[in-house]
């Protein structure tokens, strides 16, 4: 009776209305009423106090680590699993260069960079990798960091909806970094509603398999100017985009020299916490050196 | 024959005014909602930006739901609701840790008993679900009236956010259908049950005739639906980064009013 009607998938019974469903099937009220219970339990996720939650946040990995200790203690352990969290500011700020820490310091668990700006930079990866502390020439340490090089839109959608997936199945990963999120969507359409509704899509789909697999996603963003009296400077990609994310971070370099003799221009750089459901506005200094990205104190 | 009962305004007024609120633990913004807080009963929505604190009050309310009733408090459960992956216990513990030693203080002040409550048995009276996506959130509400029945001492439901679910899959039209069935029986619950529900929503550009003005999601009909409408903000202009400013866009029983409250390391709290 109900794929008569044309009603096929749970999300259908879920969404539809008695009255609909009663309109298409001609069941009775009761009937309708018995299968929507029926697919609602089933479909219905569980409720659990807050005791049980601990035992569990206790036993697994809650957030994926940055590579530096001074950041993870502003992230109170780093980038947390399940959700979206978004990297922005100006160019040259660092943000790429703390991805790669990322990427290199999650290399045991595996790791998915996606490029959408420029080809991936393994020449600073190599550089990067010699650094490790527990640096072991015999180790690979790319072998479970991926690279995926994109230029629009529609191959990024492609890929988290069908690639990534395939890739999950195979390998296990703890994080997936895209640099940037934004490049794709500024070079072409002008057309925002159809924008808005495509990272839309990109979001839910990431937050899903994030939720489902138990990784952290991370975004890097740019940066575009405002227009009105303030000159600050405010993510890209708009308020559609910024609704989707739960965490935002932001780089800023300032013009605050570190003193280190063997090498010159090394700029002091801010990290700061614009919003977060679980941190407070907090702001740390680091400094990128050739070895990557160091607490300041430890520079000095 | 089932016989019906009229109410005069005065047996509604006794009615309502006896209906207890929870707090938000900023005395400005209860004032501003003028009834000591979310009443009972109602339903509230939190309009704002992303980081404006809309979760935040949340896991408030959540977890000064919890206050013993010895100090004044509803002694009940909450039931919160995650669509949008913005719940961590870990804040809601820092929030409930800050209630449960300050009770422990007050109930030895006032009633020369210490009340001991463990950090687990706070946590056993927060229930907690995810409901991520549209089918999972949809059927969670089918199936709330169950739950509601099973769990008689929830007397906050927090859905953070309404508009999440409806971002995919479903077009405007029917959106619109579902949330108004969807919103009649949550209130059918909220009051049968005298429940206060706190519903947040996020701000979305406006496009078309008047483009670009910053408004409340999911259109025109559903900011016809809440009866309390709270806007929240964080101020550019301030010094302090913790500060937020709660505006009352609709209310049926208090005026438009402003109110400056800060988010601490503890909760929501009024600015000293």
């Amino acid at each position: 009776m109900l794929d008569r009607g044309g009603i096929s998938t749970k999300k259908q019974i879920i969404t539809l209305s008695v009255w609909d469903i009663k309109k298409y099937t001609n069941l009775s009220i009761n009937d309708i009423l018995f299968v929507k219970n029926i697919v609602s339990n089933s479909v219905c996720p569980n409720v659990v106090t807050g005791s049980i939650l601990k035992s569990e946040n206790s036993c697994g990995h809650t957030h994926v680590s940055t590579g530096c200790n001074v950041i993870d203690g502003v992230l109170k352990g780093g980038f947390r699993r399940g959700t979206l969290t978004e990297i922005y500011g100006e160019s040259g700020c660092g943000k790429t260069q703390l991805s790669l820490q990322v990427a290199l310091n999650n290399w045991r668990d595996g790791c998915l960079f996606i490029c959408t700006e420029d080809l991936f930079p393994v020449k600073r990866f190599e550089e990067l990798k010699r650094a490790l502390p527990t640096f072991d020439s015999d180790i690979d340490y790319g072998k479970n960091v991926f690279v995926e090089h994109i230029t629009e839109a529609s191959e990024l959608l492609a890929c988290i909806r069908l690639r990534l997936p395939k890739l999950l199945v195979k390998h296990k990963l703890s994080i997936v970094i895209i640099d940037s999120i934004a490049a794709p969507f500024r070079c072409e359409s002008t057309n925002y509603i159809k924008r808005a509704e495509e990272l839309r899509e990109i979001a839910i789909i990431l937050t899903e398999i994030a939720q489902k697999h138990n990784l952290a996603i991370l975004c890097i963003n740019q940066v575009t100017a405002s227009f009105d009296e303030s000159n600050t400077l405010l993510p890209s990609l708009g308020l559609a985009w910024s609704n989707m994310i739960s965490t935002r971070i932001m780089i800023k370099k300032t013009m605050t020299v570190i003193d280190k003799k063997n090498q010159h221009n090394c700029y002091m750089r801010e990290l700061l916490v614009m919003f977060a459901p679980d941190l407070s506005n907090m702001v740390t200094e680091f400094v990128i050196t050739s070895r990557g990205i160091q607490p300041i104190n430890f520079s000095k | 024959m089932k016989s019906f009962k009229v109410y005069d305004a005065t047996e509604l007024w006794q009615k309502e005014t006896s209906l207890p609120s929870v707090p938000t633990f900023s005395q400005v913004l209860d004032n501003v909602l003028g009834s000591d807080g979310v009443q009972l009963g109602s339903i509230t929505e939190l309009l704002g930006l992303p980081g404006s604190g809309k979760t935040q009050l949340c896991l408030q309310l959540c977890a000064s739901v919890q206050i013993p009733k010895e100090l004044g408090g509803l002694n009940a459960e909450a039931l919160y609701i995650d669509t949008n992956t913005n719940f961590t216990l870990s804040r809601f513990r820092d929030v409930n840790r800050e209630i449960l030693s300050a009770s422990f203080l007050r109930c030895q002040k006032v009633l020369d008993e210490p009340l001991q409550i463990s950090e687990d048995e706070a946590l056993k009276r927060l229930h907690y679900v995810n409901a991520f996506g549209l089918e999972s959130y949809c059927s969670l509400m089918h199936t709330l009236p169950k739950f509601i029945a099973e769990h008689p001492n929830v007397k906050l439901i927090a859905i953070d956010s309404i508009a999440y679910p409806f971002k995919d899959g479903i077009s405007t039209k029917q959106r619109t259908g579902l949330l108004f069935r969807q919103m009649a029986d949550l209130q059918r619950i909220a009051l049968q049950n005298q429940i206060a529900v706190v519903i947040t929503n996020e701000m979305s550009t406006r496009v078309g005739l008047s483009g670009g003005s910053v408004v409340g999601a999911l259109g025109d009909a559903w900011a016809h639906r809440c009866n309390v409408r709270l806007l929240l903000s964080a101020p550019h202009t301030a010094q302090d980064p913790t500060h937020r400013l709660a505006l009352l866009l609709k209310s049926n029983i208090a005026s438009t009013a402003v109110a400056t409250f800060q988010i601490t390391s503890e909760g929501i709290r009024d600015v000293e």
